[in-house]
């Protein structure tokens, strides 16, 4: 995880959360993925 | 303008935060300010979130009601009506770029990433100075009150332990003293040895409507291992927590057939430099359906007398939400 900082013009600060250091998982089943299965 | 007003019938503080009257309302899709700002927008198209695409970020409030250093209180007060500077951190989580998502819809290791910034916010914030409590929390839905459509959360990192967390320590510190056992662990162990007020359980993690719900789908999720805060969470435990989240939001939004309206706030130990081992780190969500057409209204016994009446039993509501599978449509 990175977190990178910056700040606006109003001096109000945004913080991005990066994980391009990461692999994305590989969808196993449907609670990974949050999609829909059948009931 | 904002500060601290301290009401000495309740022994709590009110924040007056009047810049808050003019915050952004229901703006449409096209001028949504959580939304990345499409690259090349000119300056006036340049939402609150700069970048053009993000995987979580973190604002601060536009419109807080704490901040600092905070503004200059405009009245003066006295030894009856103590006024304080309302300095402290109010931020928005955005965990998704997607105006239409929810937090059901996030698929499960963006969860997990979700919750490593929480531990991220609660420590940063919490080793400022001026900030006694992180609170983290969302509101969804409109008939909760929410002012942007876009999914997002929210933590106030507040200069004292607000009243609900001092009463819980307190609870707290009387059934150990009385006990000389954790009231979580009490807690916990009554409601599996019960059962019927679970929800949903993984191997370290636990979701249940507890025996004193106030509303009737209020589900409190907790680590099953005494835990205070966020941050001591192991691995294992996080991706527990994921799931048992997961779980949860999906069988509330499956309960009707539609995005179920919620708060969803974590309680856990204050950053004030005190011990609080004692206390167990947990959510507590407070659907405000009753049903799928009627809403639970916090009326003249719950606002004015502090007592709530739930017209069902936990029992029961628990019993509904097992039954209703945890897919998301």
């Amino acid at each position: 995880m990175t977190k990178t900082v910056t700040k606006r013009d109003d001096g109000r600060a945004t913080i991005y959360y990066s994980f391009d250091d990461e692999p994305e998982p590989q969808p196993a089943n449907a609670e990974e993925t949050g999609k829909a299965v059948p009931a | 303008m904002s500060e601290l007003r301290w009401n000495p019938t309740l022994e709590q503080w009110t924040i007056t935060a009047t810049h808050r009257q003019n915050r952004t309302f229901l703006p449409p899709a096209d001028f949504c300010p959580l939304c990345p700002t499409k690259p090349g927008a000119p300056e006036e198209y340049v939402t609150d979130v700069p970048a053009s695409s993000y995987d979580i970020a973190i604002i601060e409030n536009k419109f807080p009601s704490l901040k600092t250093p905070a503004a200059v209180p405009v009245v003066e007060g006295t030894d009856l009506y103590p006024v304080a500077p309302s300095d402290g951190v109010c931020e928005v989580v955005l965990y998704t770029q997607e105006h239409n998502s929810t937090l059901t819809q996030q698929p499960l290791y963006r969860l997990e990433r979700l919750i490593r910034v929480w531990q991220e916010r609660y420590t940063d914030l919490g080793s400022r100075p001026e900030v006694d409590y992180v609170f983290i929390f969302e509101n969804k839905g409109k008939v909760i009150g929410v002012t942007i459509d876009h999914p997002h959360g929210q933590i106030y990192a507040y200069p004292f332990v607000p009243p609900t967390a001092k009463t819980e320590l307190e609870a707290a510190r009387k059934h150990l003293e009385k006990t000389g056992r954790r009231l979580w662990d009490d807690i916990v162990a009554a409601e599996i040895e019960d059962g019927r007020r679970i929800v949903a359980q993984n191997d370290t993690w636990i979701a249940f409507i507890p025996f004193y719900a106030r509303y009737p789908y209020e589900v409190h999720l907790m680590p099953k291992r005494p835990v205070s805060k966020i941050t001591d969470l192991t691995e294992a435990e996080r991706w527990d927590m994921a799931r048992n989240l997961k779980t949860v939001l999906q069988k509330l939004d499956n309960l009707f057939g539609f995005s179920m309206p919620y708060m969803m706030v974590m309680h856990q130990a204050p950053t004030d430099g005190g011990e609080y081992d004692f206390y167990r780190f947990h959510i507590e969500f407070y659907v405000p359906h009753r049903t799928e057409t009627k809403l639970k209204y916090l009326a003249g016994s719950e606002s004015g007398a502090g007592v709530f009446i739930n017209d069902t039993l936990p029992e029961e509501k628990a019993a509904e939400l097992r039954k209703v599978e945890p897919v998301t449509e």
